[in-house]
């Protein structure tokens, strides 16, 4: 098959082929608008001084894969220091040790957690810079299953493709004894499923309203009996056909029958004509099948794989106890292709290609979403991020500074700052920087580029990109830093990173991974102010509280297809880019003192839910592409900030969207979980006390309940 | 001319052809406020009033997908959530109901036709594979997310 991930291939200007004096690099108009030149910006910072034996401040030299990694303070003596923000480089250098963590790995993720625990990879290479770790209790007690999940952003997919020996280039014919499931051809051919589904669904239409059955209803189920008896009279029919036609005939008996008594069994008690699936024929036929040839050895340094209809892992979650347990095999059917990777030891690797995936028809974030499995057992967190190394992906825990960069992006976008003249200019010298760097790079080992043919030059590209971003990493950050305080109305940047709502390291709530705003942290009287006597709600459905809080996550479809309790299916991923309805939850901002019966979730201390960069909202329902990342969505009508969010309309329709979902038992807890009977109230108290919850967010659950 | 009967008569099909109002329904289309169409989409044959708030609540349909186990095709219910048309102005027309909404759209329910009557007939074969329930609740009309079975 070939890769068919997009290559990207960027060509750059030929530059002079010796090094430039800083003098000599071009500084455009307003550079020095903070007293400093930006070529001085680029002469790299001295490595700071090491105390012998300590980790220091480095990013450490890569250490052979397969060891574990400690995500955090590195005492390994086999490790070498490098200069600061030098990072490796995912192509040649397996991971490394990284003591300046923002967030460490877990050895060992908690099992039976179904939500999972989010770990911060550096790069570009994953959506969000995020991986899930899930460790599945086995249903047999021999070890859990430990598995990391990520979704591959598209531009990484060329790397992965890279690292596989796909067998698909070998295709051979191959003769294969296969067991068959399918309609029988008479019921195809005479549409006798469809005329009895007619039926049924018309007649259900008349019994729900209490309505009489009218003239052509019966019609169709006079056609459906003709059709079906038509079979059992004829002398030629098989005796598969004649049992097909027996249960057809059954369902249409029940049909009539529920005709005749209508109005003496109510609809919701017996009074629905049920669904029964088409009647199919099971039978083992001979058949060709185009597989992939024996295993040769793989060409060297490649991994093995294959390709296969896509499928997701089946997980079940109790739900008494919210505890998630898959047995290693079971998966359920999805519709696309993925590949299935050897990665050796006993690692393995699942991943689903967005070209094999089309946009309109694949359930929704199925495409690059890749997964690694960890031999049976506990204690695979490090080395499952180690084998993204395996596929050519960054597998290193993300460092503090990229993890300060994240969190300044996303606090421009959240608190508008993008448009402000000193950010907008520190951005594009930012940017600017990067490809000053990336020159100089060129420059001194434009002799690596001699011979290669265009893919690896194209890799070449993309080293010295890293190279380039990582490298003034610490630079952009100061710059940018300096541009959001002065904007804002800090005296400098240091004073920003010094306040008290300043906070670069993103929180693990849930499974996934929050941004908190400091402009939240640093204005908190005006907010509450704001936000006095309004809370947050969240309806459901009946039934559903006590299974939601067994999971302990109000979690986004999305997040729900991940942790197995959703199939994803019905959904594909063009529709959510337009209702952003899969990757986030919905909320509704009311006055707290109206808000008095269940079922539904309520935070009357609503702070700690809209501390975090992805929260928006309409003031009410807004048609069309309500997903900020679409870019269809409007901008007038959309906000981000949460003294205006404070203001909305305390109706019932406005809308709060929180990216991924809250931790219920934690973090995010609710302040009220409203029940709709004594019942409900009785199943939640005991899915909770079952988990050993006592108090929810300092309450004792017997006032949280109600 | 009563909104809440024309609105009711388009989402069940009563103004079918055909004489089988299963063979008719109804669609949202909203347009943003300079014209340009922004929604459309079935609806479920279900709305709900809630007068004291002065704001209509129904279910669009958003396209469903083939389920491999099965091949049927099965909806996804937590897409297609409730949303709610809270207007301004209302304007009732034989076959059509028009609101412009608070937002400043102009949201119209009006007889499906083409692909979203295509829609509303799935989902009306996908109605078949709820229970009885499961269809109850989501005629109540009152969730922000939907839990079980096909979310």
């Amino acid at each position: 098959m070939g890769s068919s991930g997009k290559t990207t291939h960027t060509t750059y200007t030929t530059a002079p082929t010796y090094p430039l004096a800083p003098e000599e690099i071009e500084v455009e108009e307003g550079q020095a608008a903070w007293g400093e030149d930006i070529t001085e910006l680029l002469i790299p910072e001295p490595p700071p001084a090491v105390p012998e034996g300590s980790p220091g401040e480095a990013v450490a030299e890569a250490v052979p894969q397969g060891q574990d990694q400690e995500g955090g303070v590195s005492g390994d003596a086999q490790t070498e220091q490098v200069p600061p923000d030098v990072p490796e480089t995912s192509l040649d250098v397996p991971s490394a040790p990284v003591p300046d963590a923002a967030l460490p790995i877990p050895a060992a993720p908690p099992e039976g957690v179904a939500a999972g625990v989010p770990v911060l990879v550096g790069g570009a290479d994953l959506q969000d810079s995020a991986a899930t770790l899930i460790s599945y209790s086995s249903p047999n007690d021999t070890g859990p299953r430990e598995v990391l999940l990520t979704t591959l952003t598209e531009d990484a997919e060329a790397k992965l493709m890279d690292a596989l020996a796909l067998s698909e280039e070998k295709l051979i014919p191959v003769q294969v004894q296969e067991e068959i499931n399918g309609r029988l051809p008479v019921d195809e051919d005479k549409q006798l499923y469809e005329k009895c589904s007619k039926a049924a669904i018309s007649i259900n239409h008349r019994l729900k309203n209490g309505q009489p059955i009218p003239a052509h209803t019966l019609d169709y189920l006079a056609t459906a009996k003709g059709a079906v008896q038509e079979v059992v009279d004829n002398p030629d029919s098989t005796q598969d056909e004649l049992a097909m036609a027996g249960t057809y005939k059954q369902w249409l008996d029940g049909m009539q029958h529920r005709i005749d008594t209508a109005g003496q069994v109510p609809y919701d008690q017996g009074g629905k004509v049920p669904k029964i699936g088409p009647y199919e024929h099971t039978g083992t036929v001979t058949v060709t099948k185009m597989m992939p040839s024996p295993s040769d050895e793989p060409a060297s340094g490649l991994l093995a794989a294959t390709v296969r209809d896509a499928s997701r892992i089946k997980a079940s979650i109790d739900p008494d106890t919210g505890a998630t347990s898959w047995d290693g095999t079971s998966r359920s059917k999805a519709n696309g292709k993925e590949y299935k990777i050897d990665l050796g030891e006993g690692y393995t690797a699942v991943y689903r290609p967005y070209g094999a995936n089309s946009e309109g028809k694949s359930e929704y974030s199925l495409r690059g979403q890749l997964e690694i499995h960890a031999p049976q057992g506990s204690g695979h967190g490090h080395d499952l991020v180690t084998r993204l190394g395996d596929l050519h992906l960054v597998n290193r825990a993300m460092t503090s500074k990229e993890a300060e960069w994240t969190y300044l992006a996303n606090n421009i976008d959240a608190q508008g700052l993008g448009s402000k003249p000193k950010v907008k200019e520190a951005l594009a010298q930012a940017a600017h920087m990067e490809e000053l760097q990336l020159q100089e790079l060129f420059h001194t080992n434009a002799h690596q580029a001699v011979g290669l043919d265009g893919d690896q030059l194209s890799g070449l590209a993309k080293k010295w990109q890293i190279e380039a971003a990582a490298s003034c990493l610490s630079k952009k950050v100061r710059l940018v830093r300096e541009a959001v305080a002065t904007s804002v109305g800090f005296t400098d940047g240091a004073e920003l990173a010094a306040s008290a709502g300043y906070d670069p390291t993103p929180k693990a709530t849930g499974g996934w991974l929050t941004w908190g705003r400091f402009d939240l942290g640093n204005n908190k009287p005006a907010l509450a102010q704001a936000w006095k006597g309004k809370a947050l709600t969240h309806n459901v459905h009946g039934g559903s509280l006590a299974a939601i809080l067994s999971t302990g996550v109000l979690a986004s479809t999305e997040r729900r297809a991940t942790m197995g309790i959703s199939s994803g299916l019905g959904m594909s991923e063009h529709d959510d880019k337009y209702t952003g309805g899969a990757s986030s939850v919905f909320m509704r901002v009311r006055n707290s003192a109206h808000v008095k019966t269940g079922p539904q979730l309520v935070w009357d201390d609503p702070l700690k839910v809209v501390n975090n960069t992805s929260v928006y909202g309409y003031n009410s329902d807004h048609f069309g592409a309500v997903n900020p990342d679409h870019h269809l969505h409007s901008t007038t009508k959309l906000t981000k900030d949460p003294l205006k969010i404070a203001k909305f309309n305390t109706g019932i329709n406005n809308e709060v969207m929180v990216r991924h979902g809250l931790d219920l038992l934690g973090e995010h807890a609710p302040s009220r979980i409203l029940c709709s009977s004594s019942q409900e109230r009785t199943k939640v108290l005991a899915v909770l006390k079952a988990k050993g919850i006592e108090h929810l967010g300092g309450k004792p659950i017997d006032q949280v309940v109600q | 001319m009563d909104w809440k009967s024309t609105v009711h008569g388009l989402l069940g099909g009563a103004h079918t052809n055909t004489g089988d109002e299963t063979d008719a329904g109804a669609q949202l289309v909203v347009d943003h406020p300079t014209g340009e169409e922004a929604y459309r989409a079935a609806l479920a044959r279900h709305c709900r009033w809630e007068e004291a708030q002065d704001v209509l609540w129904v279910r669009p349909i958003v396209p469903g997908g083939t389920d491999p186990e099965t091949g049927e095709k099965v909806y996804s219910l937590s897409a297609c959530r409730r949303r709610s048309l809270a207007w301004t102005r209302l304007r009732v027309y034989e076959s059509q109901v028009v609101f412009t909404l608070a937002n400043g759209q102009v949201a119209r329910i009006e007889p499906a036709q083409g692909p979203e009557l295509d829609e509303l007939r799935a989902w009306d074969a996908f109605q078949l594979e709820l229970t009885a329930q499961e269809e109850q609740a989501l005629e109540e009309l009152r969730e922000d997310s939907w839990w079980g079975r096909y979310a």
